[in-house]
């Protein structure tokens, strides 16, 4: 398997989680989804896996995803890989805040559907040239 | 009285699992209510908003939302319309998929 297929998601939510899941393994069944729930286990697995997306909750149980894009802001070899925001919440702040940190796109949930997410994904020049 | 909801073939292995967990949500939902635990149901209802339409079902997300927003608001009441509101969605809801 390419090494250049493996996507992060980092979201509280185990239904989103399966969605996304589901979503890869339609799209692509050469993607590999790493899921984490927390900032503490998506460090543990960008530390052993090469990841080409991660897909970043904002609002986590117990922490904030602007958290990990300060954190990544810092380190050169995260910050290399893209991030997409998926968040409920979608004040002009917050995306603007969020854009400031370099993140590739900020898709609002819920989801409107397969394809509407998939051509949204896909205008990611980033995500496409995974695919 | 059921309501039918058709949705794509996509959705098949997703959106029953999803309907299932939301109905064993509601005993807690409504514990929470009963302990006056309000922050618990916001984080649910935020949970709920984010993900009801993603699974299909965009008038779950409209119901999670509203009850987000009364939860925030404290509107205690208002709570208690919205939550047998949505036990009463998800008593009728029936969903089949199509190609």
């Amino acid at each position: 398997m390419s090494t250049g297929k493996k996507i992060l998601i980092i979201d509280d939510d185990s239904d989103i989680r399966a969605y996304f899941a589901k979503f890869f393994r339609v799209l692509d069944s050469n993607i590999k989804l790493f899921e984490a729930e927390t900032l503490v286990s998506a460090v543990d697995v960008l530390e052993k896996e090469d990841i080409s997306l991660i897909l970043l909750d904002l609002r986590l149980e117990y922490e904030m995803g602007v958290e990990f894009l300060k954190f990544r802001r810092d380190l050169e070899h995260l910050k290399k890989i893209p991030v997409v925001v998926i968040s409920a919440h979608s004040e002009q702040e917050l995306v603007i805040e969020c854009l400031k940190y370099g993140i590739k796109d900020f898709i609002k949930k819920p989801f409107e559907g397969f394809e509407q997410l998939k051509n949204r994904l896909e205008r990611i020049p980033s995500f496409s040239s995974i695919l | 009285m059921s309501k039918t909801i058709e949705l794509p073939k996509f959705y098949e292995e997703l959106t029953p699992p999803y309907l299932n967990k939301r109905k064993e949500e509601l005993v807690l939902l409504q514990s929470c209510f009963d302990q006056g635990n309000i922050d618990h149901i916001q984080k649910l209802a935020h949970k709920i908003a984010g993900s009801g339409g993603s699974y299909g079902l965009p008038e779950i997300s409209t119901l999670g939302k509203d009850i987000e927003l009364a939860a925030i608001a404290g509107n205690n009441e208002e709570l208690k319309v919205l939550l047998d509101k949505f036990t009463q969605y998800l008593q009728e809801i029936e969903v089949v998929f199509k190609d």
